[in-house]
């Protein structure tokens, strides 16, 4: 029909343009300048979920199941409705994880398990390897129709097998210019996105031209088109459930397991989380992709129905149909336009999974052997990640190719691909209970996935080499050994499902069961719990701050760390990466200094961007000596319930609470404690002030009654002894009287106005015997004009007769000079008293004015007085809204200075 | 270069909800899988036609616009939603 | 003669009790610190002292327990004389040595009497 060159021409052109928008979207995402980072895009890309198979298979299994193959996509429809809790949790926990495919996050979840993670990539590869053999299926198909159809060569199976090679090569070459050119190797391939996003448009766009084609063009609009099909029996019973195979527990099956397969196919993982830019994406992917499903399956049922009434017996594959039609109504460009659609849809699927699938081979597989057995080199460590994705990417599709050529033959597109899916919902389990059900253990997600894998490949896998010849047919039917019980398609006897829906059955239920009995009885280990705990509690851990999984407790130097991270993601990279770190804590890091904790874990986390967690774990772990759980990691994980964080909250709360009481009570007793010592000092020192005078007294009245000889004189000194004694002890008395008064607040201010420096004089006037008896001059400096005053004049000439005296007291006698200045100062009385006295060392001098404060210094003598002269002047003036203070050294004299505001 | 602290937007995970949007989106699941599934789905299962399409197609395909839609309702950006984490940055990036 | 050290810083204390001490034939001599005390306690060579507690520059419990560490000065008789009053203050004083503590004001009757009961207790120099 074609020339041979046209259609590769047209194919490799078209593979040349998608080559370019991946190279310009690689681009712009190396200047910053990303073209994907918009949710259309992302919900395109998406659309890699519609191959090959939907775009042929889908109308192969309508034309014999009617709506039959709805159910593969309205499971994604109904997945969407809950995209934004569980998909969105997902993405927020790979991207705090630098998780880089469905193998990683498992294995992450389940304590970075390397075991996992290569288990999972075990079920992948073998589970994926009917889906990719199922595009090359469609690709070869496509190709033979368009080259032989109506040239009498289309049956040449020879042919086809080697079209089949070729195109796998062509599509292994081609993923390797994807999704492996850098040679950092990071998770993410934004041109590839691209790329993918502009071939879900082409293949709806395709489709859509040829359904309306169809519907429109063949037939006469869609009422024309089903009114004709009612006339048909085949055709008829397209229209209902009647065609179901396995009826409504099978609809019921193929919806489950593609709820699972839109989430959890590697390819789909990939795209979804993986590639995702921004989680608000997902807001428009929820609504729009479920829109595109429905459009790209609008015309199937027309397409079908077309198909079998223009072609009548079935002489044509039903899986071709949206070629063979345009083809046989003389339409060959729109079958080519076709072709092209068919081919996005399949090389799109190929490409993703291959690079999902090579990135857990490498990092899952491959590297935790590797690293086991130090066969890693540490200098082109780069450079051999890439060797090895680049190889498994071609052993993959090699594979692809292999069951493709052992077994595809013999099935059509849908079947071949609901093996995968089947192998895909394996995958479920372990994820959703794992981000949901802390106790979910390792052990159990092993049991589990192995488990659900191993039903999968003896109820669905092994059985398909069975029906091509390669297995003894009897392995089916009745059973292995001609048990019938162990009937791949009725294990147990159990029958009425069809292979695929008992598959199912069987495998989730092994899986879950599994998963779920085996977490209830096993211990889970630290890393475990801890990675259980922040899966779970993404959103909580993220929202306190908290840094999670700090473990290591290990020491290495920052050199070792940059050195092998230089290996894996290059030199550069890791010095920005470094740089980066340091500049947002702010630290300066020296090469030869020792990592902290932080830096490490965020080593390991630049490390499982490339390499994935469990590698990264293994890898740090090889260069930090030590143990890599610290006491605050174990903390965490006796956290790990969230009625335990709760309990723990209020329990905190409460003891911080009983603390505060406990403060408080403290520091009332301890104030109550020195109160009582400071009652008790001065109880103690007034006691001494009374006993002092008492005691001469007594002494020199019992020596005059003794003593009746004694001459007049010493009479008379001893007599007035005891005068002055008995006045001192009035003094004190009234002192603390006084006191007691103005502090209970009990005593009556008078409040006239008055001239300061008449007080001032009063005062001098007082003590002026005092200082006569010391010879010391006092020096009175005083303005011409009064200073009026308002408030209790008493009690201000007491204040100043106070000063007066203690710096006369504290003066030597003859040597001692004191000054007292008055002066108004703004709207203020200033009044200063200055000795040459001792002084008063700094710690003293603001407590002189408390309350029962005596100076004790040793060289300044016993106490002068009560301990309550200062403290009544500091209440007397404070009271009258002024304020007094001290300004003194030691040696240099003291300067008493108060103020008291000026009356108006 | 993706620094190693995430972004710290505020998380609509923790942030109540002005509407009970994850109950609506967990029960518009829920309707969805009754709706299309045995036995709701067998009541259409029967011959005809509603505006030339058979009932069975039509009713699925209806059913299938309404989730579409209810999830776009639910979803739709409200200004007091707060913003989640930002676009991440390719490799690279400086 | 007996010799009697007198130590108080309070002048009209000393002054009474010198009356006493020379009125019953002692010899007597006054400081008025803890200092001067503990270096008239080395010159005078005193039978008994009468330290008071509450001093300028050495407490009289320093002076006290100074004066019973030094092997040449330690058989000094020591009558503490002080207005603190409190009992844990007159276990102090007894328990850094003293002979004697007696609680300001005094009956001069009776320390004199005690002053004379101690000096007799005491072996002839």
């Amino acid at each position: 029909m074609f020339q041979h060159w046209i259609i590769l021409l047209v194919s490799f052109g078209y593979l040349g343009i998608l080559f370019a928008i991946a190279y310009f979207g690689d681009k712009r995402a190396d200047g910053g300048r990303s073209i994907i980072s918009n949710p259309y895009i992302y919900t395109f890309s998406i659309a890699v979920y519609c191959t090959g198979w939907t775009f042929y298979g889908s109308v192969g299994r309508a034309a014999s199941t009617g709506v039959g193959f709805l159910p593969i996509y309205l499971g994604p429809t109904l997945a969407a409705t809950i995209w934004w809790m569980v998909l969105r949790k997902i993405i927020r926990l790979s991207k705090i994880n630098h998780i880089t495919s469905i193998a990683d996050f498992i294995s992450s979840r389940y304590g970075k398990s390397s075991t996992i993670g290569g288990l999972v990539t075990v079920i992948s590869v073998v589970g994926i390897m009917p889906y990719i053999s199922l595009q090359l299926k469609a690709i070869s198909s496509s190709f033979n129709v368009l080259f032989y159809y109506n040239s009498g060569a289309a049956g040449d199976l020879n042919l086809g097998q080697d079209t089949s090679l070729y195109v796998a090569l062509i599509l292994a070459l081609f993923s390797i210019l994807f999704g492996t050119r850098h040679i950092d190797v990071t998770e993410r391939h934004e041109g590839m996105v691209a790329a993918i996003a502009f071939e879900s448009i082409v293949k709806l766009l395709a489709f859509s031209a040829v359904g309306i084609f169809v519907t429109f063009m063949v037939f006469d609009g869609p009422s024309e088109l089903f009114t004709q099909a009612t006339l048909l029996p085949e055709t008829v019973k397209l229209m209902d459930m009647g065609s179901m195979p396995g009826g409504y527990a099978s609809w019921f099956a193929l919806t489950f397991i593609s709820i699972t397969a839109i989430m959890f196919l590697p390819r789909q993982f990939q795209i979804l989380v993986v590639e995702n830019v921004n989680e608000e994406h997902v807001r428009t992917a929820s609504w729009l992709f479920p829109l595109y499903l429905l459009a790209i399956n609008l015309f199937v049922l027309p397409i079908a129905i077309g198909g079998v009434m223009f072609f009548q017996a079935g002489s044509v594959d039903a899986d071709m149909f949206v070629l063979t039609l345009p083809l046989e109504s003389g339409r060959p460009a729109l079958a080519l336009f076709v072709f092209i659609g068919g081919l996005s849809a399949a090389t799109g699927m190929v490409i993703v999974e291959t690079i999902a699938l090579s990135t857990m081979i490498c990092n899952n597989l491959l590297m935790p052997v590797l690293l086991r057995f130090k066969l890693l080199r540490r200098d082109d460590m780069g450079r051999m990640l890439l060797g090895i994705r680049r190889i498994s990417i071609v052993v993959i599709l090699l594979l692809g190719y292999l069951y493709f050529r052992f077994i595809g033959e013999s099935y059509a597109l849908v079947t071949i691909g609901l093996i995968s899916f089947a192998a895909a919902a394996q995958f479920a389990p372990a994820i959703l209970l794992g981000i949901y059900w802390k106790r979910a253990s390792r052990t159990g997600a092993l049991a589990g996935l192995a488990g659900g894998f191993a039903v999968w490949a003896y109820t669905l896998f092994l059985p398909s080499f069975a029906l091509s010849g390669w297995l003894p047919m009897s392995f089916v039917d009745p059973g292995p050994f001609g048990i019938s019980l162990l009937g791949p398609y009725h294990l147990f006897n159990l029958s009425g499902f069809d292979p695929i829906t008992h598959a199912v059955f069987w495998s989730m239920l092994t899986n879950v069961g599994l998963l779920i009995s085996v977490s209830l009885f096993s211990r889970q280990e630290a890393l475990e719990r801890l990675q259980a705990a922040m899966f779970v509690d993404v959103y909580k851990e993220r929202a306190s701050g908290a840094e999670v999984g700090n473990l290591w407790h290990g020491k290495t130097q920052i050199s070792d760390l940059k050195g092998l991270l230089a290996h894996l993601i290059g030199p550069e990279r890791t010095e920005m990466a470094f740089r980066t770190y340091a500049l947002q804590h702010s630290l300066e890091l020296q090469d030869n200094t020792l990592a902290n904790e932080s830096l490490v874990t965020f080593a390991e986390r630049e490390l499982a961007r490339t390499i994935g967690a469990a590698s990264a774990r293994v890898m740090i772990s090889s260069i930090v000596e030590g143990e890599a759980l610290s006491i605050e990691g174990v903390m965490k994980i006796l956290d790990e319930t969230s009625q335990a964080i709760e309990y723990s909250r209020r329990l905190e709360q409460k003891s911080r609470e009983l603390e505060t009481a406990t403060r408080e009570l403290k520091r009332t007793n301890e104030r109550l404690k020195e109160f009582d010592r400071l009652k008790d000092e001065f109880v103690s020192t007034v006691s001494h002030e009374l006993r002092t005078p008492l005691t001469s007294i007594r002494a020199f009245s019992e020596i005059l009654q003794d003593d009746a000889a004694m001459d007049k004189e010493q009479r008379h000194q001893l007599l007035n002894i005891i005068v002055k004694e008995t006045e001192r002890l009035t003094r004190l008395v009234n002192e603390m009287l006084d006191f007691t008064k103005i502090e209970s607040g009990a005593y009556h201010w008078a409040h006239e106005k008055f001239d300061l420096i008449g007080a001032v004089d009063e005062a001098m006037a007082a003590t002026s015997q005092l200082s006569q008896n010391k010879n010391i001059s006092v020096v009175r400096e005083v303005p011409g004009g009064p200073v009026n005053v308002t408030g209790d004049r008493d009690r201000i000439v007491q204040v100043v007769i106070n000063l007066l005296s203690n710096a006369i007291k504290y003066c030597n006698s003859d040597t001692g000079r004191v000054s007292l200045q008055l002066s108004p100062e703004d709207d203020q009385a200033r009044l200063v008293v200055v000795d040459n006295g001792p002084g008063i060392v700094s710690e003293e001098r603001e407590r002189i004015f408390e309350k029962f404060h005596q100076l004790r210094d040793a060289s300044m003598g016993k106490p002068q007085g009560t301990g309550l002269g200062l403290a009544i002047c500091k209440m007397i003036i404070e009271n009258h809204g002024g304020r007094i203070w001290v300004e003194s050294e030691p040696g240099q004299g003291s300067r008493f200075i108060f103020t008291l505001p000026l009356a108006p | 270069m993706t620094g190693p602290e995430e972004p710290t937007a505020p998380d609509t995970g923790k942030i109540p909800d002005p509407e009970p949007r994850e109950e609506r989106l967990a029960a518009l699941m829920l309707g969805g899988l009754a709706l299309l599934n045995f036995p709701l789905l067998s009541i259409f299962s029967v011959s005809g036609f509603v505006f030339g399409i058979p009932v069975f197609y039509f009713y699925l395909f209806s059913v299938w616009s309404l989730i579409a839609g209810l999830t776009a309702f639910v979803l739709r950006s409200r200004p007091q939603d707060s913003p989640t984490v930002k676009d991440r940055k390719g490799p690279g990036d400086t | 003669m007996p010799r009697v050290l007198i130590v108080d810083d309070e002048p009209n204390i000393v002054l009474a009790l010198e009356l006493l001490m020379k009125r019953d034939g002692y010899e007597t001599l006054s400081v008025d610190d803890g200092q001067k005390a503990f270096d008239a306690v080395r010159e005078f060579r005193p039978d008994l002292m009468i330290l008071d507690i509450m001093m300028p520059k050495m407490d009289g419990y320093e002076v006290c327990q100074r004066i019973r560490a030094d092997d040449q000065l330690r058989d000094v008789s020591i009558i503490m004389l002080t207005a603190k009053g409190r009992e844990v203050e007159k276990e102090k004083g007894m328990a850094l040595g003293a002979d004697l503590y007696i609680t300001k004001p005094f009956s001069t009757r009776e320390v004199m009497l005690k002053v004379r009961e101690i000096l007799d207790r005491r072996p002839e120099r």
